[in-house]
């Protein structure tokens, strides 16, 4: 929001610069402006769901921006935006799209992040945490699964998902998978042309179940997959356009 | 430095036993959404051995004949509710001088689980009805409920009271008064499940998720409101329905005593459930690991010398900070470690901004800083340290959030005021802002909405981190406060009772114009001066003190202001009463939700007693509690009963919003204002926020400390 992030020189124009940018409140002191406009944005957004959905349009659920017509244009764009690493990740239950790329390295573990502000971290391409989809997978133990998936061998193991109760508390969900090689094909996709295994994950916890797939090349890299996140956000589709 | 650790272990503990079980919260079943024209769980006017959700909180607004009702109703414990009731009897007085005005007053109840329902036996709960108040509802009663398959349940009971009063079959321990209305409210446990009972019963029906029918046969016979003409007593059966117009709203249709139609609303929220999925901020940044110690050039030290060094990393983690809504006030380098003071403007989770903090640092500092020192200051005073060793951040930054919390410990800070020579930013000193404002009272069942709206300019000035000049010009826009209340019969000062004057008057009003010093007089001790326009009715000087350990269950405090009473129009002028006012608390957290807090001393109207208030608190940050008030001037007060009580409810933003923000919706609901029991309201008191940066703060909200 504008009103927030004024530069010094700006700020003895302030107030109209306020007006300008819809805001009720404005000032130097947040918390003192940040109720009314909190309020005018949850105004907003209500005004606009309405409109959507009499208009007859389409609404997106979560935080990613809207689907874009055509994925070839989309996959372009993408590869055009950067020279390095890209990805798309799709969020299955809204098809909302993320374009991806690295941002952080720590070890085995490598956090892509979005422009609007989500993040993602994998070990080994295997999500083991997400930030800002709401919701998120705060944190995992997965060591088993990445080595079984890297390795595209059979195995049976336990995850460890770690998420926030609805007070703030970590809560642990213990899963018990199995994971099957399954048959080869060829990856093509942006930059992408590899043979790959085709990995089936299978996970059960009393009511909860999903199914994971990855396509990983002999150099034990996942190409593309689709992986849980969590019971509220589901699946998300990855699809490396270049690594 | 050491003092104190918080005990992490326990909490770690906690955290995971917490998981073992989803869901977390004991199950004690015989649940219930459907409402009371009372605005309790249960029937229409009778009431079921049902609960609520664990931590529901209900809004009732219900009328049925002359009876008017406000109601809120929060389940304190899964076997334990609690509600507060406004209730209105319409053209109540037929003579004296409240002739043709209606009887009001407020009043509380409670309910406890005994026996859960198994096969065979039915669930059974205890009740007090109007325990504390002028007795209008005052009734006890015992009832069962029980299930038959998942759409029909059967409730009985036996009522005392008000709830004894058609067809008692019986009596026990003697003779009980009747309802007086023209005494004042009291605690009449003397009077309790004493005099005739009687039974009452009912069925409820769920013909499907939406809509519920019920039918009872009541205990109550209007017996004061039959004798005033007020109600038409025909049959003690009672008839209606609950429809469920969405999860968190429900509309109550009755057909009463066989004369009488009667309609309410219901809207829920639970801490438990937020309205929308958290964590819609950004993504922080990521942990920076430094190269390998090989790497000899990068771990050299020599920046250290180098002043230039220094204020580069300074202004780069300055700059970093304030993207997150985290103002650095100081930054202290050597070359193994970081202390940083830092003060929280956006995380409602301390942990939050605590790691955030560090992911910055890990960007900002040399490879040979190993040692982070974070210290959390609010008003210029450092609450706590949280003190961890980067290999630490580095290794465990995608590990869950307690392998962190095994690793950090957290201190008193150095009881020393932040100096302005320390600031790494000096043009965030003055701060304004113009924003509407308004207040709202939907509860008062005689005057439906009491509200003030309107423009707010504020305005401080540090001029030193713990030295604040502050002031506030309010103008309103529209208001209904100032409307006349009827004549002030108040025989104290009156402190509080001439509100309706000061709304009228004020406009535009000095809301507050202060000068407030913060210190930390010694370890564990904290303090306050604050000087000059204090609050609305009220100007002088406040000086508090506060002791509390960085990880101590109990705080205690004290508390003293020579303060003058301000004109009605709210500008400069003072009136003639003149008075010391002060109490000294003591504060406890029970340590699973529960705080106590207990203020003693005199008040605004030179009256002295105590102040009793009862908090539950959620890791998510709301907190429900109640409070009463009891004076040696209770008894002639305003003679609206003889004590002050009442209900504060306070949700975070964050809470309803999905995205981080220190900012909380804050509601009171008291009895009538009154001139007895009246405390000052000066802003900065230190309890407030000087909890919110000590151990208990960190604990229950760790999990974000990577988010």
């Amino acid at each position: 929001m504008l009103g927030f992030h004024l530069t010094k020189p700006l700020r003895a124009a302030g107030l109209a610069l306020c007006a300008v940018a819809g805001l009720v409140a404005c000032g130097s002191n947040t918390q003192e402006t940040e109720m009314s406009n909190v309020a005018l944005d949850v105004l907003k957004q209500t005004t606009s769901k309405l409109t959507s959905k009499f208009g007859g349009g389409k609404s997106n659920a979560g935080a990613a921006p809207a689907a874009a017509a055509d994925p070839g244009a989309l996959i372009t764009r993408a590869l055009a935006a950067t020279d390095g690493p890209i990805a798309i990740v799709v969020r299955l239950d809204t098809k909302a799209v993320l374009a991806m790329n690295p941002v952080g390295t720590n070890g085995d573990y490598v956090t892509w992040g979005s422009a609007p502000g989500q993040g993602i971290t994998y070990n080994r391409g295997v999500v083991t945490n997400t930030r800002g989809l709401g919701d998120d997978l705060m944190s995992s133990r997965i060591d088993a699964a990445v080595a079984a998936i890297t390795s595209r061998s059979d195995a049976e193991y336990t995850r460890f998902h770690y998420y926030l109760g609805d007070l703030g508390q970590t809560t642990e969900l213990r899963l018990n998978c199995t994971l099957r090689r399954g048959g080869t094909e060829k990856v093509t996709l942006g930059e992408i042309d590899e043979g790959a295994v085709i990995l089936k994950e299978t996970c059960r916890r009393d009511q909860i179940a999903f199914s994971n797939v990855y396509w990983v090349d002999d150099a034990g890299r996942v190409l593309k997959s689709s992986q849980w996140i969590g019971q509220r956000i589901g699946s998300l589709a990855i699809q490396n356009l270049r690594l | 430095m050491t003092t104190a650790r918080v005990d992490f272990i326990k909490y770690a503990a906690f955290g995971l036993l917490a998981t073992a079980a989803t869901p977390v919260q004991a199950q004690v079943g015989t649940e219930t959404s459907s409402y009371t024209m009372f605005g309790t769980p249960g029937l229409i006017l009778m009431p079921t051995a049902e609960v609520a959700a664990d931590s529901e909180l209900a809004i009732t607004y219900s009328h049925f004949g002359p009876n008017t009702n406000g109601v809120l109703t929060f389940q304190i414990l899964p076997r334990l509710s609690g509600t507060f009731r406004y209730t209105s009897i319409d053209s109540f007085w037929t003579s004296g001088p409240q002739a043709g005005q209606s009887f009001n007053d407020g009043s509380f109840d409670l309910q406890y689980r005994i026996l859960n329902e198994s096969d065979y036996l039915p669930a059974v709960s205890v009740g007090l009805r109007d325990f504390v108040s002028k007795g209008a509802n005052a009734g006890e009663y015992i009832v069962a409920t029980k299930s038959f398959g998942d759409r029909l349940r059967v409730h009985g009971g036996l009522g005392w009271g008000r709830l004894g009063s058609h067809n008692p079959i019986g009596s026990t321990g003697g003779t009980r008064a009747p309802w007086d209305p023209n005494q004042g409210s009291s605690l009449n446990a003397d009077q309790w499940f004493r005099g005739d009972f009687a039974p009452f019963g009912g069925l409820s029906y769920k013909v499907n998720d939406r809509l519920t029918f019920k039918a009872e046969y009541s205990s109550d016979a209007f017996v004061e409101e039959t004798q005033r003409g007020l109600v038409e007593y025909n049959s003690p059966f009672n008839f209606g329905i609950d429809y469920q117009i969405s999860p968190s709203a429900h509309l109550n249709a009755a057909y009463v005593a066989g004369s009488m139609f009667g309609a309410g609303l219901t809207f829920t929220m639970n801490p438990r459930k937020p309205p929308v999925y958290s964590g819609s901020e950004k993504a922080p940044l990521p942990v920076k690991p430094r190269p390998s110690r090989a790497d000899s050039v990068a771990w050299s030290t020599e920046w250290v010398s180098n002043p230039e060094d220094h204020a580069g990393i300074k202004r780069v983690a300055s700059d970093a900070l304030g993207k997150e809504g985290i103002q650095l006030k100081a930054l202290a380098l050597t070359a193994t470690r970081a202390e940083v003071k830092i003060e929280n403007n956006r995380y409602n989770s301390l942990a939050q901004a605590v790691g955030r903090t560090v992911r910055i640092l890990t960007h900002a500092t040399p490879p040979s800083v190993e040692t982070f020192d974070v210290t959390v200051v609010a008003n210029g005073i450092p609450l706590s340290t949280v003190s961890m060793r980067r290999s630490d951040v580095e290794r465990l930054e995608h590990a869950p959030a307690n392998d962190m919390y095994a690793r950090v410990t957290i201190d008193e800070a150095t009881p020393v005021a932040v100096k302005n020579s320390e600031l790494a930013n000096h043009d965030t000193r003055f701060t304004w802002a113009l924003a509407p404002y308004l207040k709202l009272s939907f509860f008062d069942p005689t005057k439906p909405i009491q509200g003030d709206s309107g423009l707010r300019l504020s305005a401080s000035y540090q001029v030193a981190p713990n030295f604040v000049l502050s002031g506030a010009l309010q103008k309103s826009i529209w208001g209904n406060l100032g409307d006349d209340s009827g004549p002030n019969t108040s025989t104290l000062p009156h402190v509080r009772t001439d509100s309706a004057l000061y709304a009228q008057q004020g406009d535009p009003a000095i809301a507050h114009l202060t000068a407030s010093w913060y210190e930390r007089p010694g370890k564990n001790l904290y303090s306050r001066v604050t000087v000059g326009y204090l609050e609305q009715m009220f100007g002088g000087v406040s000086a508090e003190l506060l002791w509390k350990p960085v990880d101590s269950r109990l705080a205690l405090g004290a508390e003293v202001a020579w303060v003058k009473q301000r004109d009605y129009d709210q500008l400069f002028g003072f009136q003639d009463y003149d008075v010391v006012t002060g109490h000294v608390s003591a504060y406890y957290d029970f340590g699973n939700g529960f705080s106590t807090r207990i203020d003693a001393g005199r008040y605004l109207a030179g009256d002295y007693g105590a102040t009793v208030s009862v908090d539950r608190s959620f890791d998510n940050g709301w907190k429900i509690g109640g409070y009463f008030t009891k004076t040696n001037a209770s008894e002639n007060g305003s003679g609206n009963g003889s004590f002050d009580k009442g209900i504060r409810i306070s949700i975070p933003l964050e809470w309803a919003l999905g995205s981080p923000t220190k900012s909380a919706s804050v509601a009171q609901l008291r009895s009538l204002s009154r001139d007895d029991g009246a405390r000052l309201s000066v802003e900065g008191r230190l309890f407030d926020w000087v909890d919110q940066g000590h151990g208990g703060a960190y604990a229950g909200r760790w999990g974000r400390f990577w988010r």
